[in-house]
């Protein structure tokens, strides 16, 4: 390996765990909310399902979701933890898929990996009046032509804990 | 991977310095969403014709805004690009709604262009927008872009399809 693809590699790996730095720093932070949603939350509707689905299935190993929410007295934090993803997200290595920005309102959407094989979905969503959230689904060369396929027949467990206390944190945000 | 950071560079934009702005609304969708897009293979002859058509674009910003002061300041950042790009004009549409220009890049043939930039001003209807830029790259097909451009530009349909 030459001195060169040494140094990219170590740029490389330098530079993409950041996100997961910052995941890690927000769940310690007690503003923050922070749920991990395991992949089993997800089952399927029909239990005899082909091999081809389940496969695809497999592909998806779990999600975390952060959010920040604005209080009278955390503005400020909001603004500089708004910056840090932005800047996290501007790394060349996150392909940018869709962003929207309306009224204060901003939603990114990009991922890592290659088209057909992506190994992480960032979705970022902030508001100036109201906060901001951050999902991540982490995987194994998923396939979104296949997940798309898939998501016909996926059932996400809506009893499970993760769920219900997501489903409260968005109900907040309201 | 020594190329990355050069694709980024060129996927930005002149115009993306509105995106950060507060009084503008923006929309922005690259190349491989509608890669993605045209994968998720539906049925139909308006799904073929709407993949056809989104296949090969590179990039799609929209950048809207009811602050006069930023509609000037788009308009100002529309003269300095076409300036310093090949741009050719399509078209200029002044009515009592708006003021329309239609700029675009020649493509491999005179029905397809590697780039249309459009830019409405003066706008009186009744929302607010005071200015829209609507920029697409990639290889379009001037005949089907209507579709895309449409709901963001009402009424600009019709004159792209004079064409």
């Amino acid at each position: 390996m030459s001195l060169w693809s040494v140094v990219l590699l170590f740029i490389a790996c330098d530079l993409t765990p950041s996100l997961q730095k910052y995941i890690v720093e927000s769940k310690e932070n007690n503003e923050y909310i922070a749920i991990d949603l395991p992949a089993s939350i997800i089952s399927l509707n029909e239990t005899e399902v082909s091999e081809e689905i389940k496969a695809t299935l497999a592909t998806i190993k779990k999600m975390n979701f952060i959010a920040l929410q604005i209080t009278d007295t955390n503005k400020a934090l909001f603004e500089s933890e708004k910056q840090k993803v932005k800047t996290i997200l501007k790394n060349p290595e996150y392909k940018e898929l869709i962003k929207v920005n309306n009224n204060g309102t901003n939603i990114v959407v990009c991922y890592l990996g290659k088209e057909e094989a992506i190994n992480e979905v960032v979705i970022f969503g902030s508001d100036n009046k109201k906060g901001l959230a951050v999902v991540r689904v982490l995987g194994e060369n998923m396939n979104p032509a296949d997940i798309f396929k898939i998501s016909q027949v996926i059932n996400i467990d809506s009893n499970s804990t993760q769920v219900k206390a997501l489903k409260g944190i968005l109900g907040g945000f309201k | 991977m020594v190329a990355a950071p050069f694709f980024a560079i060129a996927q930005s934009s002149l115009f993306d310095k509105f995106e950060d702005m507060n009084d503008v609304s923006s929309v922005i969708v690259n190349k491989e969403a509608f890669k993605m897009l045209s994968k998720f293979k539906g049925s139909g002859p308006e799904v073929k014709e709407y993949m056809d058509l989104v296949q090969n674009i590179e990039s799609f910003r929209v950048f809207t805004t009811e602050n006069s002061a930023i509609a000037s300041q788009m308009s100002v950042t529309i003269d300095s690009y076409l300036k310093s790009s090949k741009l050719t004009e399509l078209m200029r549409i002044k009515d009592k709604d708006a003021n329309v220009k239609i700029y675009i890049r020649q493509g491999k043939d005179e029905n397809h262009v590697n780039e249309l930039l459009m830019f409405v001003n003066d706008m009186k209807n009744k929302t607010n927008q005071q200015a829209v830029i609507l920029s697409l790259t990639g290889s379009i097909d001037l005949n089907k872009i209507s579709t895309l451009v449409e709901p963001h530009i009402p009424n600009s349909g019709k004159h792209l399809k004079k064409q």
